[in-house]
């Protein structure tokens, strides 16, 4: 049966019309694909062109950025350019990768570690140190050999010491990879002029192979110890910045402890110099004898005070000052010790204090403040027929818990919150001289020195409970 | 005989306020005060012609008792006698109502005088705090001063500061030169000062 010819030719105008169509689809394709390529490649030239450029500098240094990255830009890709022709044609293009690489050699020292910001900085060390490469071997062995490349990388590595700059890293990585490629493949038939190659017997290779691993792997570790070289860096930054917010906060406490320790000595002193200046304006005849001894009183008082003061600094000064000594100390016979030092000045009082048999390892001198001062105070402020105090030992998991009990007129609910601020005058009652403000601030400071911490647990009209807690290791354990 | 009540941390500073006024025909102490909670709980009983008060005391402040007591009392007299001479206890002391304020340096010598011209309607002040109002007060005229001068004035005279010739501000501006000089002697008397130079240290010390 005969096919008409109309019919016959359908399919091949068909099939012909298919592949125009799918030539242009794929030609469609492929100009999208370039046009894709071409957007992607100046984005990466826009964005590396406006590396570094800051809105708040001025228009004329934003362009000499953008002038500077240009020309790092250019002077990168014809660099790769040149070199990989010099490899591969013939000498004369030597010259052009020389000439460059005098262009670059008068570039980059001028800006390297210039301005941080540009992008000419940042590829500078390892252009500059390529091309420096490129040179002394084109001198010396009036060719470039393989293993310069990879001298090259390592060189690089030594000025890395960011994140950012190792991307660069990685780009001479690449780019001596690329040389290696085309020097050992089969790129050789197609460059007949490459001369390297052809001296090349398989042993060479292998032993190239290991000289670029051994490269490869020293970049690495100088990538990785540079790496350490900035964390412990930023480490110390950030123990830097830390320390300096100590220190301001340091400076605000004894700005705080200077103004009041001044304003406590002024009062008293301001009243003496009143009362001196009273009696030495009137005759002694003009003032009563009561009266003159009133002044005297005054005097006397504002004096003492000044000195329990000065002696109060003093005190909180050592407290601050000492070294943290630790050594075995007999709780128990302390505490009895501290106990016969403070009780004659309480006739009447009891102090009970449990016995506890081992020995620790303390600071003795702070601990003894801490505790001489929560009994003086506990039998000071009391009216009980029976002043009391009592002390409660527990050792827990490296912790020695003290608890100091007393049947005091306690503390008022406001002061609680500022008793263990520097002088923090406690008026428990008229009948109680106020003491400096000093002694619980030192008791806390004491115990911060310790690593512990001493706080209120109750107060009130009953009495007082404080708690003392310190690291301790037990004299055995030592 | 007025009726005067003391509040102070100190017990030497009621002590010797007690010794200064007992003295006195005129003036009855009715209580003296270790805190300001004390005072506050007991102010209603004792009702004081005036009371003698430091700034500094634990728990309640003598700002906050007086602001605490004025807001009952409208009428009650407060006169601080403190070692603080800072701008911000002062002022803030003033703002709460206080009739006085003095240091406790210089006013031991003075306190009765001072306590009968509270009470005469009087507001005694160490000098070196009467100087330190008046000061707050010329500064505050002198801040005014420069809020009367144009956004444009102020440009000028930022120029000017700057060190910029007439000519080169006129340029920087976009205007003629005698727009420039036209707009100087209003700046100038705004600030109340007669020369360029007058301006510039106005306007850097303010």
């Amino acid at each position: 049966m005969k096919i008409p010819l109309a019919q016959q030719s359908k399919p091949l105008k068909q099939q012909s019309l298919q592949f125009c169509a799918n030539y242009f689809i794929v030609l469609f394709k492929l100009k999208n694909i370039a046009n894709h390529f071409t957007y992607q490649f100046n984005r990466i030239i826009l964005y590396y062109a406006f590396k570094g450029v800051d809105n708040e500098l001025d228009d004329s240094k934003q362009r000499y950025i953008i002038y500077l990255n240009l020309i790092a830009i250019v002077t990168l890709l014809v660099n790769i350019i040149s070199t990989i022709v010099f490899l591969c044609v013939n000498e004369f293009l030597a010259a052009l990768a020389m000439w460059i690489g005098g262009f670059g050699i008068l570039i980059w020292p001028f800006y390297l570690n210039r301005n941080g910001l540009t992008l000419a900085s940042r590829i500078g060390y390892i252009l500059y140190t390529n091309i420096v490469i490129i040179i002394v071997s084109c001198i010396f062995s009036h060719q470039s050999v393989l293993e310069n490349y990879f001298l090259c990388i390592t060189v690089n590595s030594n000025f890395i010491y960011t994140s950012k700059e190792r991307k660069w890293l990685l780009l001479s990585i690449f780019f001596s990879l690329l040389c290696f490629i085309i020097e050992s493949t089969s790129l050789q038939n197609l460059l007949p002029n490459l001369n390297l190659i052809n001296n090349f017997e398989q042993g060479d290779k292998i032993i190239l192979f290991g000289v670029i691993m051994t490269v490869v792997l020293d970049v690495l570790a100088a990538v990785y110890i540079n790496s350490l070289r900035e964390r412990s860096l930023l480490e110390k930054q950030k123990q830097l910045e830390e320390a300096q917010k100590l220190v301001l906060v340091q400076n605000d406490d004894l700005k705080t402890f200077s103004i009041a320790a001044s304003h406590s000595m002024q009062t008293p002193l301001h009243i003496s110099s009143f009362c001196l200046k009273k009696i030495k304006e009137n005759e002694p005849a003009n003032l009563s004898d009561t009266e003159y001894e009133k002044y005297l009183s005054l005097i006397d008082t504002g004096l003492s005070q000044v000195e329990q003061l000065v002696s109060g600094l003093f005190s909180y000064n050592r407290i601050i000052n000492l070294e943290n000594e630790i050594t075995p100390l007999d709780i128990s016979k302390e505490v009895n010790r501290i106990q016969k030092s403070i009780t004659p000045l309480y006739p009447n009082s009891i102090i009970i204090t449990p016995f506890f048999e081992q020995k620790i390892m303390v600071n003795k001198m702070l601990f003894t403040i801490i505790i001489q001062n929560l009994i003086d105070n506990g039998l000071k402020y009391n009216c009980s027929d029976i002043p009391e105090v009592k002390l409660d030992f527990t050792l827990n998991k490296g912790w020695l818990d003290i608890l100091v009990k007393d049947n005091g007129v306690g503390i008022p609910e406001v002061y609680v919150d500022r008793i263990f601020m520097p002088f923090t005058r406690i008026q428990s009652g008229a009948e109680f001289r106020a003491g400096n403000g000093l002694g619980l601030a030192g008791a806390k400071r004491a115990a911060e020195r310790m690593g512990g911490n001493l706080m209120c647990l109750k107060s009130n009209q009953h009495g007082t409970v404080f708690k003392l807690s310190i690291p301790v290791i037990l004299e055995n354990q030592n | 005989m007025k009726k005067v009540c003391i509040v102070d941390d100190q017990q030497i500073s009621l002590d010797a306020v007690s010794i200064i006024l007992e003295k006195s025909v005129d003036i009855v102490i009715v209580g003296k005060f270790v805190s300001a909670e004390l005072l506050i709980s007991q102010y209603d009983t004792i009702k004081p012609d005036l009371t003698i008060i430091d700034l500094d005391l634990p728990g309640v402040s003598g700002i906050e008792a007086i602001m605490i007591l004025k807001s009952t009392y409208y009428q009650a007299k407060f006169l601080v006698l403190t070692n603080y001479n800072d701008d911000n206890r002062l002022f803030n002391a003033l703002r709460a109502g206080a009739d006085g304020y003095l240091l406790k340096r210089d006013s031991y010598m003075n306190l009765e005088s001072a306590i009968t011209s509270i009470l005469d309607g009087g507001a005694p002040m160490t000098p070196e705090i009467a100087r330190k109002v008046i000061s707050y007060f010329q500064k505050k005229n002198e801040l005014d001063n420069f809020q009367s001068l144009t956004e444009k004035e102020m440009v000028i005279l930022q120029y000017l500061v700057d060190g910029y010739l007439y000519k080169e501000i006129a340029a920087k501006l976009s205007v003629t030169i005698d727009a420039i000089k036209k707009h100087t002697p209003n700046i100038y008397q705004k600030l109340q000062v007669r020369s360029r130079s007058e301006a510039i240290k106005k306007y850097l010390s303010r």
